[in-house]
């Protein structure tokens, strides 16, 4: 992979637990959580402007709803 | 960006491992440069399929893919990466990995994987095109990549795969 570049990251203590929970749940490192989520954030962001939609779906209810993105 | 690692490939008439180079991060130069290298074998092959009267869903997949488009359309992703090996200063091979997929099998469920979207060998090495493949291990060089990045091959598309199925099929 390229070179890296280091950052401080300040996190609240809410935001630290949900991200230390999700990196013991899938078992890889911190790092590694906020790679995936700017990768997927990214994913998305460029999809959604070029027109496309993002729909969580209730399979129980057949409920959809679009995901909006900031 | 992009990094270069020494590979092997293996001579097929030779038996004999030969060096090559992964590039991790193909650019778009590098793509075109491999379509123009390709292209004629590709449009030989075709012709070849034509003159046989092949069906064309019999056809290789790969023939048909615009690699020029997909590097557009994906490059700039940090989920897309772009992989290549280059042997004899041409393009070997192209693949297109998916990092921001997560597996579904139970025990690797929400694990982070490396989806293969698209792998293709150049003509002049599949099996599919020419009875004297040039170079083998491409698609084991670019599995064992993605893999060493700390990735889980969970499922692979690859023209192969689909040929393969398709075979099958028409056995059963």
């Amino acid at each position: 992979m390229s070179a890296k570049k280091t950052m401080t990251l300040n996190l609240t203590d809410q935001e630290m637990e949900v991200l230390e929970e999700l990196a013991q749940k899938k078992d890889i490192s911190k790092t590694a959580i906020i790679r995936q989520a700017l990768r997927l954030y990214q994913l998305i962001d460029v999809r959604i402007s070029e027109g496309e939609k993002l729909y969580f779906e209730d399979s129980k209810k057949k409920e959809k709803s679009a995901l909006m993105l900031l | 960006m992009s990094d270069r690692s020494n590979v092997y490939l293996k001579d097929l008439a030779t038996g004999l491992p030969v060096e090559a180079v992964l590039i991790d991060g193909v650019s778009i130069r590098q793509v075109e440069l491999a379509e123009v290298s390709w292209k004629p074998h590709i449009h030989a092959a075709q012709k070849q399929l034509v003159h046989d009267k092949v069906p064309q869903e019999l056809w290789p997949q790969h023939l048909h893919w615009d690699w020029r488009r997909k590097h557009k359309k994906t490059a700039r992703l940090l989920a897309c990466r772009w992989l290549g090996i280059e042997c004899d200063q041409l393009m070997q091979g192209l693949t297109l990995l998916d990092t921001a997929t997560t597996g579904r099998i139970p025990e690797q469920s929400g694990k982070p994987l490396a989806y293969v979207h698209y792998v293709a060998t150049a003509p002049w090495n599949s099996p599919e095109l020419t009875n004297s493949p040039k170079y083998g291990w491409i698609g084991r060089v670019f599995i064992a990549a993605a893999v060493s990045s700390g990735y889980q091959i969970l499922k692979v598309r690859s023209s192969y795969e689909v040929q393969h199925i398709k075979k099958m099929a028409s056995k059963s």
